[in-house]
């Protein structure tokens, strides 16, 4: 039918666009400005100490960053949600800064405010995390209330306790495993964020302390060969993560169904 | 208390700093306002308006861009496509900023594919026509590489929202299937289509990444000349800085509250009236 | 008026619909009335134009519109969900169609509020569907489909959202505003009383197919199949032979009765013997016989329903009945010996 057709062409039209600069980008780091393909930038990238340094780096940032947002984020959402809708609200609306306060506007801040005393912390490291976690919040908040609503945690945790269990206890028991796929889902969105992350670590460090980002930036501009190569990489990490995050979802769903059966 | 550290660090790492950043907008020595005047001045008014440009226009085309594509998507009613599209919408809206930027610049680099292709099969030679992707319309070439994707996700469930007998209703009334999507889709999803705009200009009126590595100091932008401020590569004049920065939340902070206005306006269209409220 | 022959719709090898043929003639009034998942929305889908026949033909008068867009059919429909557009208020909605058919704004106007009248809705055209009750919802969505004045209407499970009490007010509206229009109707619906006490003509179908077509009082009293007697109201099924005393129609374990047949039922009588499905009313009960014919049984159960008691008997061929008896005769309790007359419900 014509219509069918119409809507097949905007979709492939979608796809030309979204690929172009991919398959440009796969086909530059491979062949450069040269004829014979080659995978010598790969190569050169895994070598250099300079990328491994700021892989471990990135992935170390990363990996703070998802505990601290678990231990930060996790009980007073959980709380909030069962017996203080009103500080839930509180706590969605706060959730929501990042959108008014960009990334650049926040390295602003910080480097005034943790310029001097005791909080001297601009130049190192340390203000990243915390910052990567105010970043993801919004994203990880929803996705916990996401669950918490979506196996209606406040009549689960009310049965408990009718049957007798004491709040810690139904704490262990109950809620946290089926906290346990939030956690896992709203980590992973905590954890791609933060591998990516650009501009606070730019703004705020100096250049003092290298991440993935900080270094894909760098190898561009002196060879945007291993530039590029290393574009690929982060590309695929990305790729692989909401591919990851796809098939937790798609198990949830299986195991779901073998419950009720 | 279990709320204790979540408002210790929401304190600490966002409002007090962001309260700072107000209180220092006005305040050198005494009230003032001399900072607000400078970020009116030439340079920095011009870069006010480039970023408004570039955000209005990334957003719209990524608005009907977006919207066109889904609803290709959903009417399509192909599942597996529409999965596949919206993983690879995900990882571009979400995670590819700085990638994406390298990949726009080598394909339309010097010996870039589209570079190359356009040469080889058009005979068209890019860099004559004065095509430059560290311009205002390159930036927003590649702008909407992100903001598309991220509209195609936002409207997805706008439209899978939609009742088939509301299509139904209106072709039985003697709608074609153009006259439904003006007289009834494009109305009935309004709501819908402005909170996206909204929030692709927030996207792009706070993007840095891209904007820093394909355009530089070649395109003059509030979130470009904060960063600069920062890195000290302008005489340091954090008054200044933070005026751009406040002005940069005002502007935000207009585009959420369209963006919770669309929601209300949602919301009302939804609710049904329970028991006899409005009954007869 | 509105023909179809032969129609049939499959959904890849799951056949939904199938060997449907009716005939409306002008001004009828038609319920399709079957279980859940019988098929009637897809039939109704097909002859609204909204879905594509896997075969057969719909005429709209002498027109073949089998190929005809939804637009050109000129057909109301209103849908179970009303489907009303919830940016427009109730006026607007009612006025949708005769604005895309470039209709003078004041006779717009006025056909509005005459439609508002007819459908006890003055006070509510500048409502938006968010703001108004199911039931009235329901009568702009009927309000709409008229509009235009469409030669047919199709109704599509048009009460079965509501609540019982509007429910009822409902029917009658929409017998009333069916009878002052004349425009010729096909309902939808799954609730038997809906469908006897609105349809001149009452269809009704199970699995894709038709089992049966006739009046309200035909497909109740003489019910054509055993699907027909389970789905439409209670009854209980007796094997009959034909009466040898030339007089009445069908003979039961000695006792002869008048008693209305369908077609097949006489064609099978013809040939030995048929099921015959009694409605529980249709059956007395009698403490002595009368005519020392009557059959014999034992009350096993009986259940006060309010306006009757509803009585199981067993008789002495192990055959269960199920007999209402007026509330205000005479009792009976489990164990008492009876023996049953069965009345022409014609009669
Ligand atoms: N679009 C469709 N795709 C596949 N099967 C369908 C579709 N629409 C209806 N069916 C099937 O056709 C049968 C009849 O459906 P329907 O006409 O809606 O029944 P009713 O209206 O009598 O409840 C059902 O078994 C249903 O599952
Ligand atoms: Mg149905």
């Amino acid at each position: 039918m014509f219509e069918k057709w119409i809507y097949r062409i905007v979709i492939v039209l979608f796809l030309t666009q979204v690929l172009v600069p991919f398959v440009g980008l796969v086909q530059f780091s491979i062949q450069g400005a040269g004829t014979t393909p080659t995978l010598s930038s790969f190569q050169q990238l895994i070598v250099n100490p300079l990328f491994s340094g700021s892989l471990l780096n990135s992935l170390f940032l990363a990996l703070c960053t998802v505990i601290l947002s678990i231990g930060i984020f996790t009980p007073p959402v959980w709380h909030a949600y069962l017996y203080a809708p009103k500080v839930l609200r509180v706590i969605e609306a706060v959730s929501f800064v990042p959108f008014v306060v960009p990334a650049v506007v926040l390295a602003l801040a910080y480097v005034q405010f943790f310029s001097s005393g005791l909080l001297n912390l601009v130049g190192t490291p340390y203000l990243l995390p915390f910052a990567f976690a105010l970043l993801g919040m919004p994203f990880y908040v929803q996705v916990l209330l996401n669950r918490l609503r979506h196996t209606d945690a406040l009549s689960l945790h009310e049965a408990a306790q009718s049957l007798g269990a004491t709040g810690v206890y139904a704490f262990m028991k109950i809620q946290l495993p089926l906290l346990r796929s939030g956690m896992i889902n709203g980590g992973l969105l905590i954890f791609t964020i933060s591998i990516g992350e650009f501009t606070i670590t730019q703004l705020t460090t100096g250049g003092s302390y290298n991440t993935l980002p900080l270094y894909l930036m760098i190898a561009f501009t002196n060879n945007p060969l291993e530039g590029s190569a290393m574009a690929v990489l982060t590309l695929v990490l990305a790729v692989m993560g909401v591919v990851a995050a796809l098939f937790f979802a798609s198990d949830k769903r299986r195991r779901v169904k073998g419950e009720r059966a | 208390m279990i709320y204790g550290p979540l408002f210790l660090f929401i304190s600490l790492f966002a409002l007090i700093p962001v309260a700072n950043v107000i209180a220092n907008s006005m305040w050198a020595r005494g009230l003032t306002f001399n900072f607000y005047g400078q970020s009116f001045s030439s340079q920095y008014l011009n870069a006010f308006i480039t970023t408004l440009k570039v955000a209005f226009w990334s957003g719209l085309i990524g608005l009907i861009g977006g919207a066109v594509v889904a609803l290709s998507l959903w009417r399509s009613k192909s599942t597996w496509v529409t999965t596949v599209i919206s993983a690879m919408s995900g990882v571009l809206a979400n995670f590819a900023g700085l990638p994406l930027a390298v990949a726009f610049m080598v394909t339309f680099g010097v010996s870039g594919l589209v570079t190359n292709a356009l040469q080889k099969f058009f005979h068209f030679n890019l860099s004559q026509t004065g095509f430059n992707l560290s311009s205002s319309v390159g930036l927003i070439l590649v702008y909407c590489a992100f903001q598309i994707p991220l509209a195609v996700l936002v409207l997805l469930p706008a439209y899978s929202s939609l009742s088939e007998d509301l299509e139904a209703a209106a072709l039985s009334l003697g709608c074609n299937v153009l006259e439904y999507f003006r007289r009834v889709l494009i109305p009935v999803l309004a709501p819908s289509f402005l909170g996206t705009f909204s929030l692709l200009f927030a996207n792009a009126f706070s993007a840095y990444v891209t904007a820093y590595a394909i355009a530089g100091g070649s395109v003059n932008l509030i979130p470009i000349q904060i960063g600069y401020l920062i890195n000290g590569n302008v005489s340091l004049n954090v008054g200044l800085g933070n005026a751009l920065a406040v002005e940069e939340m005002v502007v935000l902070s207009l585009s959420l509250s369209l963006f919770v206005l669309s929601l209300r306006m949602r919301k009302k269209r939804r609710q049904r009236v329970k028991g006899g409220a409005i009954n007869v | 008026m509105l023909t179809v022959e032969h129609l049939e719709k499959r959904f890849r090898d799951h056949v939904a619909v199938r060997d449907f043929s009716i005939r409306l003639e002008p001004g009828e009034f038609i319920a399709l009335l079957g279980p859940s998942g019988s098929g009637k929305t897809t039939v109704l889908r097909m002859i609204a134009g909204l879905l594509t026949p896997s075969a057969g033909t719909v005429y709209i008068g002498e027109r073949n519109v089998t190929n005809v867009r939804p637009k050109d059919r000129q057909i109301g429909v209103v849908f179970q969900s009303y489907a009303l557009f919830p940016h427009l208020t109730a006026g607007e909605n009612i006025a949708f169609a005769l604005r895309l058919r470039r209709v003078k704004k004041n006779e717009i106007r006025d056909r509005v509020n005459e439609l508002l009248g007819l459908m006890q809705l003055p006070h509510r055209e500048h409502y938006y569907p968010a703001q108004m009750s199911g039931g009235e919802r329901q009568r702009v969505a009927l309000a709409r489909a008229l509009a235009f004045r469409p030669p047919l209407l199709l109704l599509d499970e048009p009460l079965s959202a509501l609540d019982a009490k509007v429910r009822d007010s409902l029917r009658e509206l929409l017998k009333d505003v069916q009878r002052q229009t004349g425009v010729t109707t096909l309902m939808v619906t799954h609730d038997q009383e809906e469908a006897l006490s609105l349809a001149d003509r009452v269809i009704v179908m199970q699995t894709g197919e038709i089992e049966q077509t006739g009046t309200p009082k035909e497909v109740y009293h003489s019910p054509a199949t055993a699907f027909v007697s389970t789905f439409i109201g209670v009854s209980s099924a007796i094997f009959v032979t034909r009466a040898d005393d030339g007089i009445h129609d069908v003979q039961w374990c000695g006792y002869s009765f008048h008693y209305p047949l369908h077609a097949n039922q006489r064609r099978e009588l013809a040939a030995g013997g048929t099921k015959l499905y009694v409605r529980p009313e249709a059956i007395r009960l009698l403490a002595h016989p009368v005519t020392n014919t009557e059959p014999q049984g034992v009350v096993v159960f009986s259940m006060f329903l309010g306006n009757s008691t509803r009585v199981r008997v067993r008789m002495t061929d192990d055959t269960l009945l199920t007999v209402d008896v007026p509330s205000g005769k005479l009792e009976y309790t489990e164990g008492d010996q009876i023996y049953i007359q069965i009345d022409d419900p014609r009669s």
